[in-house]
């Protein structure tokens, strides 16, 4: 299923509650599974879940009334812990903490999924099972080996394994924070209580995880969260205050410099993410009037510190499907009703056309399409078809987002440039024949007859002449080509050299339908 | 016409509007989806599957729901045990079962030839159970059903996902990838593959018995039983109590119930549930019970102590020591007009098993004479609790209940792996300041 490289674990914690760690959380599992990985999110804040809500739209059971989780997994994995302590010779198997994963129902166009694991079936005993579960007990009997195996399952099943923590210096926090990650995100709020919070935090997971103790030693990532501007001095000094006191933990590949990596690492505060929990994929429109300081821009930007991957990208989703989603999001649609259901089917298969007529099955083919793009390095074989650019419609261009935009634009030049290619090409090999000709008639007026032993002159002749005919040539045909500008992104010289031989103008791949997800 | 591969989906339709269900609804598509698929049918010009959907009501709809059971190719049948006691349930499934030619049954009392009966497990697989015997509540006459989709066994992904829904059952499948598309490929390829039944010609909706109260047997006549030797049940495995995920449940009352046969260490008597038509409140109380257990995934024994009045409180509470030592979670249930009758001796045995601090659980009393008042309020004694009268505040608090016990089980449990670590500790402000950072 996947390469041998075992997943990262990942671990998004914060002193104190409301800063927006589970938002953080949520988007960069959106933002890695949209460049094609496999990610797991784990709702570990068993006293206060959360992370369902910004997954609300794509879970059959939003609520999560008959979904069971991490902690009705900790019970049963108590019940192995007992029963192989009274009967060692039982071999009792574990159960894995992905035993009640769901999947979230969005189609990613790279291959990329996102497994999600609440906290527990909410309900009637919810707190009591999180309250009753005795965690020193629970160690007593084995815990930490069987949340070893479990880790060690978790990493060979996916790329990524992303945590919400409980706040605080709770013992289910320990456990999360600091036995099973390799990173650990701590969120913080410009505020000295918060601020002094995470840098204890932080000295505590180190010192538990020193190299020189186990050896394995684990990454941390402090970050800004709810940034007001509102306040600019008073803001300057607590920044100040934050990037001293924690300038320590900064992680030492990205230390080239402080102030980019803190820059980086800055989320602000927009009311709108205030109110209800939505991903910035869907918040932040991605059509023209996208912002390049946005939640989503900011949310990227983080996601890209953390997996070190200048290429991660929010996906472009297409504005119906967007406004579909929302309001599944939002207050008083709970999305019970049979007919909501219906509708989420429709999001995964549906051949449907929007009131303008579009074909939103072809448009988000394109988005696909964009997508393998960017995460192939901006493969030639990616771009449109001459149909594709056809088919598109002035309306949709306009409400296509910036990524989206870019993408066009490329595929335009890439065929402008394989046409101009073409035309150069061909007027070479004219210009070559032509000039052969002439030296040709030119020798036949010097030499006079007899004509027979022109060919043996022209034998001797030919390799120099035409050479300098097609030197001559390709710098005329060149300097029109440079008239014609650079080639767009991914055409390097052997794409355009295929071209050449093949003489097409269109992407290989013919149009989004014939798509394969699997370059 | 081409024959398709046409479904009735039948189930409880309380199962589906109890809660919110959205995973059933969500089955029911994506296995009509997946069949259509395979068969290649565009779902936009025929349906392929029906279902009882409450907003679909009235005579047309009845009728065409009578013609979707005399047509259809194969009959998805979702088990849950309020299945089985559904009269409307059991009607489906008997019109559909009269349409099979080659229907006979076996000395056990197991129809034949029924394989287009196609049996979906939806709740865990404790939730089957009766006692110590496996499968028990899934009807005598439809045990020789395949209740799990058939393993070639060269995939190990494969038979991890039919491992998985026999132990989860199907609610805890759905969407839970990789296992859900196997499962759902699986099912759909069964129904694809199953050859057409005669259409359905005598039997009307109205007129059907309800196929869990029939008597199959006499149905055959003794001639009927099918010559070839009976195969052996699907399943005689043998359930035994586990730490922390079993509660036996001990049932204090003058009434008498029938005794299981099966010999087991861990309770004097295992009993049959109640007879409906002389008990009905006791019938609902076993239910409530058993439903409570499995919401929080738990199995539940039914067990009554011997004698059924205890004399003296010896050996009820030395079979509560030897569960709660075990680790397995007990409760004791008192009747009404065995408790709370004060100086009566059994009210007084059962007082001082409330009072031994030797085993962990509680006892469950219901709200009448001196605690009719009592249901939320602190003047009962420890270990009481009062049980509503209303089904699912009734269930809510017995969950409760089951989940106290538990988590008083794990705390007061005293095993200690050898070298286990202690639960990693996060210390927070000034917790480095002391010994200078």
């Amino acid at each position: 299923m996947r390469a041998n490289e075992p997943g990262r674990i990942v671990t998004f914690y914060s002193y104190k509650g409301g800063t927006g760690r589970s938002m953080a959380l949520a988007n960069f599992a959106w933002i890695l599974a949209a460049s094609g990985k496999s990610v797991l999110t784990i709702d570990w804040d068993l006293e206060a879940p959360g992370l369902h809500r910004y997954f609300r739209p794509f879970l059959i059971d939003p609520d999560l009334l008959e979904t069971d989780g991490l902690i009705d997994t900790f019970w049963k994995l108590a019940g192995t812990a007992l029963e192989s302590a009274q009967r060692p010779e039982s071999g009792a198997d574990a159960a894995g903490l992905d035993q009640t994963k769901r999947r979230l129902s969005w189609k990613f166009p790279t291959d990329g999924y996102i497994d999600f694991v609440g906290a527990g079936r909410q309900g009637a005993t919810y707190s009591e099972r999180v309250n009753t579960f005795d965690w020193k007990r629970f160690y007593d009997l084995g815990g930490a080996g069987l949340l070893a195996r479990a880790k060690e399952d978790l990493t060979r099943q996916y790329d990524w394994v992303l945590i919400d923590s409980r706040t605080g210096v709770s013992d289910t926090s320990g456990i999360c924070t600091m036995q099973l990650p390799d990173t650990v995100i701590t969120c913080f709020t410009m505020n000295r209580q918060s601020i002094d919070g995470v840098h204890a935090i932080m000295q505590s997971i180190r010192s538990f995880r020193s190299p020189t103790v186990d050896g394995s030693a684990i990454a941390l990532f402090p970050m800004a969260t709810r940034i007001e501007n509102a306040e600019k001095e008073r803001l300057e000094v607590a920044r100040r205050y934050a990037r001293d006191k924690l300038a320590e933990f900064i992680p030492a590949q990205q230390a080239s410099s402080d102030k980019i990596y803190w820059d980086r690492m800055e989320v602000s505060y927009r009311p709108y993410y205030a109110f209800e929990e939505i991903l910035s994929a869907f918040g932040d429109a991605t059509g023209s009037a996208r912002a390049t300081d946005s939640m989503l821009s900011q949310m990227e930007v983080m996601g890209q510190s953390i997996a070190a991957d200048d290429g991660l990208r929010m996906p472009e989703v297409l504005e119906q499907d967007r406004q579909q989603v929302l309001t599944k999001y939002s207050f008083g649609k709970s999305g019970k009703s049979s007919a909501a259901v219906t509708e989420s089917r429709s999001v995964d298969t549906g051949h449907v056309l929007d009131d303008g007529g579009n074909d939103l099955v072809f448009l988000r083919g394109l988005l696909a399409k964009e997508q393998l793009w960017r995460k192939n390095n901006f493969a030639t074989r990616y771009l449109m078809s001459s149909r594709e650019l056809d088919l598109l419609t002035d309306s949709e261009r306009k409400q296509f987002g910036r990524g989206m935009a870019y993408y066009l634009a490329n595929s335009e030049r890439g065929q402008a440039y394989f046409r101009r290619l073409i035309v150069a090409f061909a007027a070479d090999i004219l210009i070559t024949a032509a000039a052969l000709l002439a030296t040709f008639l030119a020798l036949m007026d010097a030499l006079g007859p007899p004509f027979s032993s022109y060919f043996l002159q022209l034998l001797i002749l030919l390799p120099p002449v035409g050479l300098a005919a097609w030197l001559g040539s390709s710098i005329i045909s060149g300097a029109i080509l440079s008239l014609v500008g650079n080639p767009p992104y991914g055409v390097g010289f052997r794409a355009s050299f295929m071209r050449l031989f093949t003489c097409r103008v269109a992407s290989d791949t013919q149009d989004s339908e014939a798509l394969s997800e699997k370059p | 016409m081409a024959s398709q591969p046409t479904f009735f989906f039948s189930h409880a339709r309380q199962d589906r509007e109890r809660s919110l269900n959205n995973y059933l609804e969500k089955f029911y598509q994506d296995l009509e989806t997946r069949v259509a698929e395979l068969e290649g049918i565009d779902l936009r010009e025929m349906s392929i599957g029906t279902i009882d959907r409450e907003i679909s009501q009235g005579q047309d709809w009845d009728r065409q729901l009578a013609t979707a059971l005399k047509k259809n190719r194969a009959f998805v049948s979702v088990f849950t045990p309020l299945y089985f006691k559904r009269a409307n349930c059991g009607k489906e499934l008997y019109v559909f079962l009269m349409r099979s030619a080659g229907l006979g049954i076996d000395t056990n009392g197991a129809l034949t030839g029924v394989d287009n009966v196609i049996p979906i497990r939806w709740e865990i697989k404790e939730a089957y159970f009766k006692n110590t015997e496996a499968n028990s509540i899934v009807p005598k006459f439809l045990r020789l059903l395949n209740d799990r989709p058939s393993d070639p066994g060269n995939d190990q992904a494969r038979t991890d996902a039919i491992k998985f829904y026999y132990d989860r059952g199907m609610r805890n499948c759905v969407t839970a990838e990789p296992h859900y598309s196997i499962l759902l490929e699986r099912i759909a390829l069964l129904i694809r593959d199953l050859q057409d039944l005669p259409e359905g010609a005598g039997e009307t909706f109205a007129t059907a018995a309800n196929a869990f109260d029939y008597d199959w047997t006499a149905h055959f006549g003794p001639q009927g039983a099918s010559p070839a030797p009976a195969p052996a049940q699907p399943s005689s495995e043998q359930v035994v109590p586990k730490p922390l995920s079993s509660t036996v449940a001990f049932y204090v009352t003058r009434r008498s119930y029938a005794v299981e046969q099966t010999q087991v260490g861990f309770a004097d008597r295992l009993i049959e549930d109640a007879d409906p038509t002389t008990e009905p409140g006791l019938v609902k109380l076993m239910a409530d019970l058993r439903e409570a257990g499995v919401l929080e995934n738990m199995h539940l024994f039914h067990a009554a102590p011997e004698p059924a009045i205890p004399q003296d409180a010896v050996s009820l509470l030395a079979r509560l020591k030897m569960l709660s030592a075990a680790k397995v979670l007990t409760l004791v249930i008192a009747d009404s007009d065995v408790w709370p009758g004060s100086g009566d001796a059994a009210a007084n045995v059962i007082e001082t098993i409330a009072r031994s601090p030797d085993w962990t659980g509680l006892i469950l009393v219901s709200p009448v004479g001196r605690y009719s008042q009592s249901i939320g309020q602190g003047n009962v004694p420890p270990r009481l609790v009062v049980l509503p009268q209303q089904s699912d505040l009734r269930i809510s608090a017995i969950r409760r209940a089951l989940v106290e016990i538990r988590g008083r089980v794990l705390s007061a449990s005293a095993e200690t792996l050898p070298g286990a670590e202690g639960v990693p500790v996060l210390r927070g402000v000034g917790a480095t300041r002391r010994n200078g950072g």
